[in-house]
């Protein structure tokens, strides 16, 4: 059996992969990769299935010592990433020999890179899933001294060298449906959140992001009902949380409006103090 | 039945809302709905029935074909499709540490807590949507005389297994969570197990009876758990 021993363990790492199928109905979040876009290019590369499993880092990557030869690539917000003295590039596949060490810097151009691993990782599924969730996983993140199962398939070659991926535009709107409740917002009310420019506060993961600037407070009563990632609730003091994939299956506050997938990959690239604006998908 | 609202809510998710009274007899007939959406449309992921709506997850985006079938569905009979839900029993131990909040919610319904426990023991409760965490019960119908309102601070660990009240809601604490509800004892009844095919035996539609039990008998299925030969008891639900 093959490892990837992590060394240091980063800001927030943690395996994902397209996340829990079939689990919602017991109120078993989602998960998988914040930036499914970025992460499926890398599974792309090494010709990997969808759903192999990734490493998702957040802000500042592990270092991690490989147990066997081994292809891999890096994905998303890449910033300087070392194999041993060598410096890598971002969406090209290389190969590892056993015992090579791998630093990921901080992330640039966003805030989650992505290592894809040829046949992916193997860590145990959990509910469908390789996705780190605790307690659904026993840990929510990478810790030092962590082995990473990994099982590559022999005679591999990489057939593509490099994929060119677009910038992720940070500044551009996200597009969004109505939400079944954005009707119950007056319409100035719903102008104010089409046309205002909101920042990410601090309280920001993967279950959740909340904007800093308040809409008027709104007082509307209704049951739990479903939730999803993507989805913008407004809370009674006005504040509006955006639910990411580690996002509870029901909630209670009014859903004002829904992401699009594009878009929701797009906004797990920004964190803390970015701005944003919302773009309304006609139906 | 009367007709849900119909609602994309994105590329690949479609809501049904019913507009009337949540009741039993509404959940049954979405619970109806479900088993034959799941049937007849091909393409489904998953579906989710949360009190008076319906969540349909395709795997793929869907287009208007999907949403004609499912309009189609909703206009059509599906009596038939009645599934049988179940009625589960659970232990709980009240009072003491195990629940905080018995003596004085007892008193706030001007009951003492032995009544408070009889009653609480006394009404079946409807599971009208598992959420919040993995395997947590919404379950409703807590009639008036039981209702009391949630801590105005919310306690930053409450302990998995907490069987808590709050408005028309009782619930147990699958995990170690925050949470405002008043906790009236614990139950040492695992309700979500990660490693069980299905992970929570309990479904949306099915109805939950407390029962009181002591100390020792706490102590005593909590090593029956530990040591796999527990099982939670229930019985058909008409």
């Amino acid at each position: 059996m093959a490892v990837i021993e992590v060394l240091n363990p980063g800001f927030s790492s943690s395996i994902q992969d397209l996340g829990r199928r079939g689990f919602r109905k017991w109120g078993v979040p989602v998960s998988g990769a914040m930036d499914l876009e970025s992460a499926q290019l890398g599974n792309r590369l090494l010709q990997n299935e969808e759903q192999a499993a990734v490493l998702e880092m957040t802000l500042e990557g592990p270092v991690l010592r490989f147990g066997c030869p081994l292809y891999f690539a890096l994905t998303g917000a890449v910033g300087k990433v070392c194999l041993g003295e060598q410096e890598l590039k971002v969406n090209t596949p290389y190969k590892a020999r056993e015992g090579e060490v791998l630093s990921i810097g901080r992330c640039l151009g966003g805030v989650r890179a992505y290592l894809a691993v040829q046949s992916g990782f193997k860590t145990p599924v959990l509910l469908g899933s390789r996705s780190y969730y605790h307690p659904i996983s026993p840990q929510a993140r990478l810790a030092k001294g962590d082995q990473l199962i990994v099982q590559p398939a022999s005679g591999f070659e990489p057939k593509v060298w490099e994929i060119k991926q677009a910038k992720s535009a940070l500044r551009t709107p996200l597009r969004a449906y109505p939400g079944p409740e954005l009707e119950q917002l007056s319409t100035s009310i719903q102008d104010r959140l089409i046309n205002t420019s909101f920042t990410i506060a601090k309280e920001n993961n993967r279950m959740a992001y909340q904007l800093n600037e308040l809409l008027p407070s709104f007082t509307y009563s209704m049951l739990t009902s479903v939730t999803l990632p993507g989805t913008v609730q407004l809370t009674p003091a006005g504040r509006l949380i955006i639910l990411m994939r580690d996002a509870q299956t029901t909630g209670g506050y009014p859903r004002v409006l829904q992401l699009d997938e594009a878009s929701l990959n797009g906004l797990g690239q920004r964190s803390t103090g970015d701005y944003l604006r919302f773009e309304l998908l006609e139906r | 039945m009367t007709k849900p609202d119909l609602h994309q809510l994105n590329e690949k998710a479609l809501l049904l809302q019913w507009p009337r009274h949540c009741s039993r007899s509404l959940l049954s007939q979405i619970k109806a709905l479900e088993k034959k959406l799941l049937e007849d449309i091909e393409g489904i992921q998953e579906t989710q029935v949360v009190y008076k709506s319906l969540c349909i997850h395709w795997l793929n985006s869907i287009g208007e074909n999907e949403i004609q079938a499912v309009r189609a569905l909703i206009a059509g009979s599906f009596k038939a499709y009645k599934q049988v839900a179940r009625l589960w029993k659970i232990p709980v131990c009240y009072g003491e540490d195990f629940g905080p909040d018995l003596e004085s919610c007892a008193s706030g319904l001007h009951l003492n807590p032995d009544q408070l426990i009889e009653k609480h023991t006394s009404f079946i409760y409807p599971v009208y949507g598992i959420g919040f965490l993995p395997g947590f019960l919404y379950l409703g119908d807590v009639p008036g005389e039981l209702q009391v309102s949630r801590r105005s601070e919310p306690r930053l660990n409450v302990a998995q297994g907490s069987v808590g009240l709050a408005g028309q809601q009782t619930g147990i604490y699958p995990q170690q969570s925050p949470g405002g509800w008043q906790l009236l004892g614990r139950t040492p009844v695992k309700l979500f197990e990660v490693h069980q095919s299905p992970p929570c035996q309990i479904q949306v539609g099915d109805g939950v009876q407390f029962y009181p039990i002591d100390k020792p008998t706490y102590s005593l299925m909590e090593i029956q758990i530990q040591e796999e030969i527990y099982s939670l008891e229930s019985e058909e639900w008409q």
